[in-house]
C-alpha cells in the first residue's frame, strides 16, 4: 500500500515539476534559441510547443524502452538517431498536414534535433526511470515549455504587433484578429515594433525572468524573515529569568518587611 | 571470441538496429506524405501563378538548366486572350539562412525585361517571418525596378537571395525572348 503511494507520488512528481518547479524555459534556461525565434505569434509558438512536446514524449519512451539494451558507449548517438528519426517524423507530418506552420517555423523545426531539453531529458531523466515516467516527464517538461513560449509569444505579438490573431497558421480554426493597440483602420497605433523582432524577443525574455526572480527572491526572503523571527523567540524563551515554582516560593521563608 | 570483440560487436549491432528502425519509420511516413506535400506544392504555385496573373491561362512547365542560373528551376509562360502576357520563373536556392523557393513574374522584350510580382512558395530560412518584408519593395508599384539594385535591409537572411534570384530570372527571360 505504501509503496503503490510512493510510486504514485513519484508518477505526480515526474509529472508536474517540468511544468513550474523546474520549467525548462524559465527556470533552467534551457532551449532558448527557438523561444526567441518563433515567439512572435502565439499561434506559431503554440504549434512549436505541439511538436516540441510530441518529439519529447516519443524519444523519452523509446529511450526508456530501450535503456538496458543501450551499451553506455553509444548512449548519446543513440539517442540523436533517435530524436532524430522523430524531429525527421513531425517534420514530414507537419509539412503535409499544417504546411502553415511548417513554413512559419523555418528552420527551428529541424534544429529540434539539437535542442538540449530534448536531448538533456533523454540522459538526465529517460535512462534512469520506467517507460511511464519518462512519458509523464516528456509530457510535463512539453507542457512547461509549451506554456513559457505562449507567455513570450502573447507579449511580443500584442504589445509587438498590437493584435492578437487565431486562424492564420491552424487553419482549421476561422481566422480572426483582435485588434488591442491599434485599430483595423489604422487611426491610432500604439504597438512597438521592436518587440517582434529578435531584440524585442530578448528583452521580453529578460523581464519575464527577472519579475519570476523578483518574486522568488521575494517569497525566500519572507520565509528567511520568519525563520529568523522563530529564531529570535526560541532565543529570547531560553534567556528569560526562571520563575521560581509556587511550591518553592512557598516553601522559602518570607523575607521581613522593614 | 575475445570479450572485447564481443563487446564491439553489440555496439554496432546495438547503434545499426537502431538507426535500422529509425529508416524504416522515416521511410514509412515518407510514404504515407509524399504525395500529400507534393500536392500542397503544387496547390501553392497555382495560387502563386493566379496571383501574378489572375486572368491568365498557363503553359505547361518547361524546365531550366542553367548552371549560371542555377537558382532558376521552371518557368511557365502566361498568355491572355492568346496574348503573351509574361513568364513566370520558379527560382528555388539556399544560403547560410536556410531555403528559399519564390515564383518571379517578367514581362517586356527581351531587350527590357521588366520584373513584375513576387511570390513566396515556401521557405525555411531562420527568419521566415521577416522575407515578406524583403519581398515587398518588389511588388509595391514605386520602387519595383530599383529594388533589384538597391537592397535597402542591410543585405542579411534572404535579402540578397531574392535579389539574386531575380537577376537570375532577368537574366534567363533575355536569353529564352531573346532566342524565340
Amino acid at each position: 500500500m505504501e509503496s503503490k503511494d510512493i510510486r504514485r507520488s513519484q508518477h505526480k512528481e515526474s509529472f508536474v515539476s517540468g511544468i513550474i518547479q523546474e520549467n525548462p524555459l524559465f527556470v533552467s534556461v534551457l532551449g532558448t534559441c527557438p523561444a526567441l525565434a518563433i515567439t512572435t505569434t502565439v499561434e506559431a509558438a503554440f504549434g512549436m510547443g505541439l511538436l516540441f512536446t510530441f518529439v519529447l514524449v516519443c524519444s523519452n519512451i523509446i529511450i526508456s524502452a530501450l535503456r538496458k539494451l543501450i551499451p553506455e558507449e553509444i548512449e548519446t548517438p543513440a539517442y540523436i538517431v533517435v530524436i532524430a528519426a522523430f524531429v525527421t517524423i513531425t517534420k514530414m507530418l507537419t509539412e503535409a498536414f499544417i504546411p502553415a506552420l511548417y513554413s512559419s517555423l523555418g528552420v527551428f523545426l529541424s534544429l529540434l534535433v539539437v535542442n538540449c531539453i530534448v536531448l538533456g531529458r533523454a540522459e538526465a531523466f529517460a535512462n534512469k526511470n520506467t517507460v511511464f515516467d519518462s512519458l509523464l516527464d516528456g509530457l510535463g517538461n512539453g507542457i512547461g515549455y509549451t506554456l513559457a513560449i505562449v507567455v513570450i509569444a502573447l507579449f511580443r505579438e500584442v504589445l509587438g504587433a498590437g493584435t492578437l490573431t487565431i486562424g492564420a497558421i491552424f487553419t482549421f480554426v476561422p481566422k480572426s484578429t483582435l485588434y488591442i493597440l491599434k485599430d483595423a483602420a489604422g487611426t491610432y497605433d500604439y504597438s512597438m515594433s521592436l518587440l517582434t523582432n529578435p531584440a524585442g524577443g530578448f528583452i521580453v525574455f529578460g523581464l519575464i525572468l527577472a519579475v519570476i526572480y523578483a518574486v522568488k527572491n521575494h517569497k525566500a526572503t519572507i520565509v528567511k524573515a520568519k525563520a529568523r523571527a522563530a529564531a529570535f523567540a526560541a532565543a529570547a524563551k531560553k534567556a528569560e529569568p526562571v520563575v521560581p515554582a509556587k511550591e518553592a516560593v512557598l516553601a522559602t521563608p518570607a523575607k521581613e518587611v522593614k | 571470441m575475445k570479450d572485447s570483440t564481443k563487446k564491439y560487436l553489440k555496439v554496432s549491432l546495438t547503434l545499426a538496429g537502431i538507426c535500422a528502425v529509425s529508416a524504416l519509420a522515416i521511410g514509412g511516413v515518407n510514404l504515407l506524405t509524399s504525395d500529400t506535400i507534393k500536392a500542397n506544392e503544387k496547390a501553392e504555385v497555382d495560387k502563386g501563378l493566379r496571383n501574378i496573373y489572375p486572368d491568365a491561362t498557363f503553359s505547361d512547365t518547361v524546365e531550366v538548366k542553367d548552371e549560371k542560373n542555377a537558382d532558376i528551376v521552371s518557368y511557365w509562360i502566361a498568355t491572355e486572350n492568346e496574348e503573351e502576357r509574361g513568364y513566370i520563373f520558379k527560382a528555388s536556392g539556399s544560403n547560410s539562412y536556410g531555403g528559399l523557393t519564390i515564383l518571379i513574374g517578367i514581362s517586356g522584350e527581351a531587350t527590357a525585361a521588366k520584373l513584375g510580382t513576387i511570390y513566396l512558395v515556401s521557405s525555411e530560412q531562420t527568419r521566415t517571418d521577416f522575407i515578406d518584408k524583403y519581398i515587398a519593395p518588389y511588388n509595391s508599384g514605386n520602387d519595383k525596378e530599383t529594388a533589384i539594385d538597391s537592397v535597402k535591409c542591410g543585405a542579411t537572411y534572404a535579402a540578397t537571395l531574392i535579389q539574386t534570384m531575380a537577376k537570375e530570372a532577368k537574366s534567363v527571360y533575355e536569353t529564352t525572348k531573346g532566342a524565340k
